[in-house]
């Protein structure tokens, strides 16, 4: 039996550089021969037998899967390139920046012939760094590209500026967690983080790490300052009339240490706050205070120690904004022990995101299967792509599987041997609530 | 003169269609590897016409005898005889994947969702278009007067003297192959869903029949119109259409049962008699309403049997696998009535 034929799923943000991405894929000397499957005609500038132009024909199945469409006009591509399975070494599949990658990545589950030929290696998702908050604010379907994506490529990034583009990988990532984002101009991506993703393969599901987003704090910023006695803490004015801050005794000028604190002190700054007036004191503890920052030209806040040491001080926004800064008794410049910015809470509402579920211990394979065929019929169409690996109770090896919309894939992993049986599920989709999912994987325990 | 003869070839490609030619005298194979090849049916050497650098997609026999319609993977339709080809049609974007010509002189080519009527010189006269997606399967009723065709969400029939659609079939899915029964009362259609779909067109009812474990590839009638066989399953499966459609949709299981599946079934256009081919490269003959009595021609061993036809006469039996294991087979009348009799 010959080896199955890896297929690439390569979608894009319209003008993100897919094309560019396709002629360097074609034209780069990785002795692949690839037959490219492209939705418009002619768009490829070099000498290329193996391009065949496709139409994108979705049909949605008659067997009731409320989520299930699929490529039609693939498989039929597909099943006469097999007629000359000697001519190329994979398959590129190209859609249209409007579409939803969904009906291709299901085409390589639903249909027989594919899956014994064919084997879905990855989706690529090319997004352009300039232009792809905006798709991304006014497009379902560039969301569902983002959800879909092993491998997402941010093109163009020497036109834009690193706030910027961190701003928008933060988006990403707040979206879609199992993908590897990577940044490129001119499309200019290593063949090796193209080719050979393995984002569909079993038996690569144990390298998945999903990479969440550190939480999100309602503070921007927190430092270190070694304080004996008292510190002047000096505003200008700045973008808000008021700001809230917190100061909290630490134990050392780390940037574990300011973590751990930040952590301890996140709740307070749901509390009711107290509002103070330049020259007041802040002292450390539960008070959430609020400095007024409004009606002169600078705003002076004294942060008394109790003892002198080192103490961490929480504010709501950059202290650049204002153009602060910590001064001793003296009037000379306190310099800062150590500092964080935090990530401030999101400010898009993304429907789409994913979720991780961890749990030690075994499962009960029988009421796992009972939960996800509910979940699945019930939230099928709003779960992209799923993945797990799970211990089963009883069972030697890691039980790992995935699955697209309501399609789903498993089979034995690799046996737990001395490693700590615990199970990961992770989740990518539209409006998924993590209680409810938790609860869902927590009924699963084994007895 | 023996009984029964068999002429073969192996050739390096694999095969995607056999046909025999109106007249009678011709079997013609399409090859993955851009050739079409043709033999005389009464012995003698296979002519290869090498028509593309990718694949022969589609084989039909043409209008007069003699000759047969070719399309290839490079978009092109061609008219291939024994002394050589002609290209007829140069596609712009799509690949003539369905072909179909009528003795009568009109010759049908896919193009996408649109359908193409030639004339027998070769003269465009008329195009079909609307159709949900590409077209998937194509067949004439048996005077040349209708058009058939499958697509997604179900099936149409044009009327060829008006160029109009006579009948919208809808039923959901992606319908990948038609068969028309030689009465003409029914139309059925295998979905990608592993099902077949039939339509009655006196009554206006249809049935999904099914499932099958395999898509089914391979769909036709017993000669008599009473018998609907289909590949896919571990035997071959039929329904009998006695005047409606089946009242129940499971399939009557037929001949032997296979270690691996039935690929292609195909009637003897005379007698209750039809040509088997598996999944494991075997090949026999069923005697239709027979449980026992049948004729094993090839052992299983081999690979998928990708194409069977029939000559006009019902005389020869043409086909091949997978791996470009090419068979002309003859059978004499009083071969085949003492196999009929025989049960």
């Amino acid at each position: 039996m010959a080896e199955n034929i890896p297929v690439t799923v390569l979608t894009g943000f319209l003008g993100s550089g897919k094309t560019t991405l396709l002629n360097r894929i074609l034209t780069e000397n990785h002795g692949q021969r690839i037959a490219v499957i492209e939705n418009e005609f002619g768009e490829i500038g070099v000498d290329q037998d193996l391009v065949i132009n496709a139409d994108e024909e979705i049909f949605e199945m008659n067997n009731g899967c409320i989520c299930c469409t699929v490529r039609g006009d693939l498989i039929r591509i597909l099943g006469n390139l097999m007629k000359r399975r000697d001519k190329f070494d994979r398959i590129l599949v190209e859609t249209t920046g409007l579409a939803d990658p969904g009906p291709v990545a299901q085409t390589f589950f639903v249909d027989d012939d594919m899956r014994d030929s064919f084997d879905l290696d990855g989706v690529i998702t090319l997004v352009d760094a300039k232009h792809a908050e905006l798709h991304l604010d006014d497009s379902e379907e560039a969301a569902s590209q983002i959800a879909f994506a092993d491998v997402i490529l941010i093109n163009k990034v020497d036109l834009v500026s690193e706030e910027s583009i961190e701003a928008l990988e933060r988006r990403l990532r707040s979206m879609n967690a199992m993908a590897r984002i990577e940044r490129v101009q001119m499309a200019d991506a290593p063949m090796e983080k193209v080719l050979d993703v393995g984002g569909f393969d079993l038996d690569r599901a144990l390298e998945m790490k999903p990479s969440f987003l550190e939480p999100e704090y309602p503070f921007e910023w927190g430092g270190v300052l070694q304080i004996d006695g008292s510190a002047i803490f000096r505003l200008q004015n700045g973008p808000d009339p008021a700001m809230a801050g917190v100061m909290e005794p630490i134990e050392a000028a780390t940037p574990e240490a300011l973590m751990a604190v930040a952590e301890r002190v996140y709740p307070r700054f749901s509390d009711d706050d107290t509002q103070i007036e330049p020259g007041a004191s802040m002292h450390p503890g539960e008070t959430l205070w609020s400095m007024t920052l409004q009606g002169a030209d600078h705003y002076d806040y004294t942060l008394a120690a109790p003892k002198p040491g080192l103490y961490a001080l929480f504010t709501e926004h950059m202290p650049e904004e204002f153009e602060a800064v910590f001064l001793n008794a003296d009037g000379t410049e306190m310099p800062i022990a150590v500092e964080h910015v935090f990530n401030p809470e999101h400010t898009h509402d993304e429907t789409v995101g994913s979720v991780a579920l961890d749990l030690d211990g075994d499962i009960d394979i029988n009421k796992l299967n009972v939960w996800l065929t509910r979940l699945l019929q019930t939230r099928g169409p709003d779960i992209f792509r799923m993945k797990g690996i799970v211990s089963v109770s009883g069972a030697e090896e890691r039980f790992v599987f995935q699955g697209v919309h309501m399609l789903f894939d498993g089979q034995a992993g690799a046996p737990w041997g001395d490693a700590p049986r615990a199970s990961r599920l992770v989740f990518i989709g539209r409006n998924l609530d993590e209680d409810a999912l938790n609860e869902g994987l927590m009924g699963c325990r084994a007895a | 003169m023996p009984d029964e003869t068999c002429q073969h070839w192996a050739v390096d490609a694999p095969l995607s269609a056999a046909v025999v030619d109106r007249g009678g005298t011709l079997a013609a194979f399409a090859g993955g590897d851009g050739a079409v090849r043709i033999a005389p049916l009464s012995g003698g050497d296979l002519t290869a016409h090498a028509l593309s650098e990718g694949a022969v997609l589609s084989l039909a026999a043409d209008c007069a005898p003699g000759a047969f319609l070719a399309g290839t993977d490079d978009g092109r339709l061609y008219r291939v005889t024994a002394e050589g080809h002609e290209r007829l049609l140069q596609l712009p974007r799509t690949f003539p994947e369905q072909i179909a010509a009528h003795s009568c002189g009109v010759r049908a080519v896919s193009d996408g969702p649109d359908i193409r009527l030639l004339d027998a010189a070769g003269e465009a006269i008329g195009k079909l278009s609307g159709h949900a997606s590409t077209v998937a399967g194509l067949q004439f009723d048996q005077a040349g007067t209708r058009l058939a065709l499958s697509h997604y969400d179900g099936a149409s029939i044009w009327d060829l003297s008006s160029q109009t659609k006579t009948h919208a079939l809808y039923f959901r899915g992606s319908h990948l192959s038609l068969s028309w029964q030689p009465e003409g009362r029914y139309l059925v259609t295998a979905t990608q869903e592993k099902m077949l779909h039939a339509w009655d067109l006196e009554t206006g009812d249809s049935v999904s029949l099914g499932p099958s474990f395999l898509k089914v590839r391979s769909l036709g009638w017993s000669a008599d119109g009473l018998w609907l066989f289909a590949a896919g399953n571990d035997t071959v499966s039929g329904w009998r259409f006695h005047r409606g459609l089946p009242s129940s949709p499971a399939a009557k299981m037929l001949g032997r049962f296979s270690e691996d599946y039935v690929a292609q079934v195909c009637s003897h256009p005379v007698h209750g008699l039809t040509a088997v081919g598996y999944n494991d490269g075997g090949l026999e003959l069923m005697v239709t309403e027979s449980r026992s009595s049948r004729h094993e021609l090839v052992e299983p061993g081999g690979t998928v049997v990708e194409a069977l036809a029939w000559s006009p006469d019902g005389n020869h039996l043409v086909g091949g696998d997978r791996d470009g294991r090419l068979f002309v087979y003859h059978f004499d009348d009083d071969w085949l009535a003492r196999l009929i009799n025989a049960d």
